[in-house]
């Protein structure tokens, strides 16, 4: 199956652009659909909570209609769309404070207790995901919670391959010691706060 | 408590570093010669590489991602004002079902159609279709076979005129003497003629390099038509496909240079299926 986006993906959603610049009403929403539920996704983790990520993946989607138009196609349909996202999601999450929230689960659980014991160390995984620098947030949402490789999540988010897979490791380590893996006594340094340890490094 | 051999190495290695060294060694790259010399940070290094797969099975623990909302499936494309020229006839928005159910269909077009003109050229346009088509149940379902490939050579100046042409092109071709038999003529065999600027479009491979610009390799299901005319005095091949929606098809026009890397699209329209 051709993913939205890939080689053959990536003909077709730009044959859909086109159409859409030629005055085909259904032809962007098509689009869009093609990759909803990625944008979702990259929303939704990013965010942590669900009002939060429908007003950003719909912001993200009307300033795509509008900048549809002067798509010069140097990068991949699906790139650009999702580019529109994280920067969406960032821009919301600068304004306000993430709520993160766990889902409900659509069938009750054999035992609540372990339900609740589970959606606790879910809440606690979202908060320390939201307690992240956005860079970092941003990078493993898209390579470790939506399946971006390193090479297109580099491509969204406008910085080398390199730049990534930092930010990505950063993020993991600092959420190690954020969810309490990471304890070393003999520590030689405390663990600086988020905002000392902005990563991005090449 | 740790000893540094050399005084470069006083400095302890922070979370940051230790990160950026993991991250370079997945690379192949050598771990700071710190490491090496320092128990407290090689101990804490170490600490690091285990605690970050607990890290990753964290994450994978996360609850699945929830379904679309349905308020992001409406259309974020404004509705037409009163006064605005509408071509064709205004359809409800497409759900993300639908959408996603129409790009699959135009996936299975793909390998329908391909399969088709393998048949048109190997021998005949109404041939038997179950002798070489290998795609059998997307394919047999539509009936390659009997797909409906025209060469009317007509020149349809807008999608309504499309619209109006449907029940026509989704009709077999005409079999009588005259224009169809002689513009069928290159689709039953006969190599193309060299000023058609079409020629390659009625080639298999030139097809379906085509077709796969529009679309997907996996498709289920086939063409309804094609007609190999002209838009706005363009030479055009039009496509005819389902559409999601029983009631509607979708009609793609491509020009002559349509390849698999550039669809050269001329139009791209929902119209409603004639009824019969």
């Amino acid at each position: 199956m051709t993913e939205p986006g890939d080689g053959d993906g990536d003909a077709q959603d730009r044959a859909l652009l086109a159409a859409h610049a030629a005055g085909e009403p259904h032809a962007f929403d098509d689009l869009l659909g093609r990759h909803r539920q990625r944008m979702w996704a990259v929303a939704i983790r990013t965010l942590g909570d669900p009002e939060d990520a429908a007003d950003a993946v719909q912001d993200a989607s009307l300033s795509a209609y509008r900048a549809a138009a002067s798509f010069r196609g140097d990068a991949r349909v699906t790139t650009w769309l999702h580019r529109i996202v994280v920067n969406a999601c960032l821009d919301r999450a600068r304004r306000q404070a993430v709520r993160p929230t766990v889902p409900m689960p659509e069938r009750p659980p054999a035992d609540p207790r372990d339900e609740l014991a589970e959606r606790e160390t879910q809440l606690v995984v979202q908060l320390a995901l939201a307690g992240l620098p956005e860079e970092q947030r941003a990078a493993i949402v898209l390579v470790d919670l939506t399946g971006f490789s390193v090479e297109d999540a580099a491509a969204i988010l406008d910085v080398p391959p390199g730049t990534v897979k930092s930010r990505c490791f950063r993020a993991r380590a600092r959420l190690a010691v954020s969810l309490g893996h990471l304890r070393n006594p003999e520590s030689p340094e405390p663990v600086p706060p988020a905002a000392d340890l902005e990563g991005g490094t090449a | 408590m740790s000893e540094h051999p050399d005084d470069h190495l006083d400095v302890h290695l922070d979370l940051e570093a230790m990160a950026d060294a993991l991250a370079a060694a997945e690379d192949g790259a050598a771990l700071p010669g710190h490491l090496l010399g320092c128990a407290a940070c090689a101990t804490r290094f170490d600490a690091l590489r285990v605690a970050l797969d607990a890290v990753a099975s964290d994450l994978a623990g996360l609850p699945a991602v929830p379904a679309v909302p349905a308020g992001l499936r409406r259309s974020v494309v404004p509705a037409p004002s009163p006064g605005a020229t509408t071509v064709l006839p205004a359809t409800p928005v497409a759900s993300l079902d639908e959408a996603r159910s129409r790009r699959a269909r135009l996936v299975l077009a793909a390998s329908g159609l391909a399969a088709a003109a393998v048949l048109i050229v190997g021998g005949g346009l109404l041939l038997s279709h179950n002798a070489t088509d290998t795609r059998t149940a997307a394919t047999s379902a539509a009936s390659p076979g009997s797909l409906p490939v025209h060469d009317s050579g007509a020149d349809y100046r807008s999608p309504a005129a499309l619209q109006a042409a449907l029940p026509g092109l989704l009709s077999p071709p005409a079999t009588t003497p005259g224009k169809a038999a002689a513009t069928t003529a290159p689709l039953h065999g006969v190599a193309p003629a060299a000023t058609d600027p079409l020629a390659r479009l009625r080639t298999p491979t030139g097809l379906q390099s085509c077709l796969a610009s529009l679309t997907d390799p996996a498709n289920t299901s086939a063409p309804l038509a094609l007609d190999y005319a002209t838009y706005k005095g363009a030479p055009a091949l039009v496509v005819v496909l389902p559409s999601a929606k029983p009631s509607k098809l979708d009609i793609w026009v491509v020009g002559a240079a349509c390849t698999q890397l550039e669809s050269d699209l001329l139009l791209y329209v929902k119209a409603d299926r004639p009824t019969k």
